[in-house]
């Protein structure tokens, strides 16, 4: 089982000062989650890398925009999730997937409270892959990294209350899934 | 049972070589100097030789404001000739050679001897 420490003391501070051992670990720390993140937004894995390593220089150059050190996860992710928007506009300038907005009850919850057998992987993936790009980005940030509804609006640019009415209708999808197919 | 968050982790694991790659295409990148800090750098070699310059811009300029420019055109001014003065200049030179070519005697030169006829006809035979 992978095992991911939570909340490690990141080396934000001395990466500001500009020390690559810092920089490699928070580049080794964030990679697979900002990769699965980004493929599983565009489904495209040569991008997905490109998005990651572009992500990744840019927080580089310009850490010295971010205010907070604790903030370091959320504003890395927004970075990429900008990447991903730019992305969706290259391919499809007429439709962009990642800007819709829509109102839901909101609820948010905690990401462990689903829980999912082997079994039920395939169709976990399948009703994740169903859901439109804004609920996906919102439900792959609750999961892959568990950030606050704060930091998610933060990311994806959107209003803290459609964050939680994504996340309520995304997670009642998938517990449909998961309680009807369980049954 | 696993949570989301590993089931996507495991479905991604496989692609941990190519993303220590990224890793370090990015550590590589962040070590060549962008364009800015290229400048930056250039600019900071340059810094005396900069300086040096700029100090000599700085007499150049301080020296054009000494030399006011209102002084400059009256110091001007006065030793530049007016039309009136260049004028009597002019009439003046002109009535000395009227008067010179009035007196012809005046142009010969003094102490030529007088011609021979004039001084035979002052000898009177006997």
């Amino acid at each position: 089982m992978l095992v991911v420490t939570e909340f490690e003391q990141l080396p934000v501070r001395e990466a500001r000062a500009g020390d690559p051992a810092a920089w490699n670990a928070l580049f080794k720390r964030y990679q697979l989650p900002l990769y699965t993140y980004v493929f599983e937004l565009i489904h495209h894995e040569q991008a997905s890398l490109d998005i990651v390593q572009e992500s990744f220089i840019n927080a580089a150059r310009h850490i010295r925009t971010l205010r907070q050190d604790d903030k370091f996860g959320s504003w890395l992710f927004g970075i990429a999730h900008q990447k991903c928007a730019q992305h969706w506009r290259r391919q499809r300038p007429d439709n962009m997937p990642l800007d819709e907005q829509d109102e839901f009850p909101d609820a948010a919850g905690d990401p462990a409270e689903i829980l999912i057998s082997k079994e039920q992987e395939a169709g976990f993936m399948k009703i994740l892959d169903q859901l439109s790009p804004p609920h996906r980005a919102v439900v792959l940030l609750h999961f892959v990294e568990e950030f606050s509804i704060g930091e998610i609006a933060a990311i994806t640019g959107a209003r803290p209350g459609t964050v939680k009415s994504r996340l309520h209708y995304a997670k009642n999808a998938l517990r449909q899934l998961l309680t009807g197919k369980s049954k | 049972m696993k949570t989301p968050r590993e089931m996507l982790f495991q479905r991604h694991q496989a692609l941990e070589p190519k993303l220590d790659a990224v890793r370090r295409n990015a550590l590589a990148a962040l070590e060549r100097p962008g364009i800015a800090q290229s400048w930056r750098q250039f600019v900071f070699a340059m810094r005396w030789h900069l300086a040096g310059m700029s100090a000599v811009w700085l007499a150049v300029l301080l020296l054009n404001i000494d030399s006011a420019p209102g002084s400059t055109v009256v110091i001007a001014r006065d030793k530049i000739p007016t039309a009136r003065v260049l004028l009597e200049a002019l009439l003046k030179n002109r009535c000395e050679l009227m008067e010179l070519t009035a007196s012809p005697a005046a142009g010969e030169p003094a102490g030529v001897p007088p011609r021979r006829s004039e001084n035979q006809s002052a000898i009177e035979i006997v």
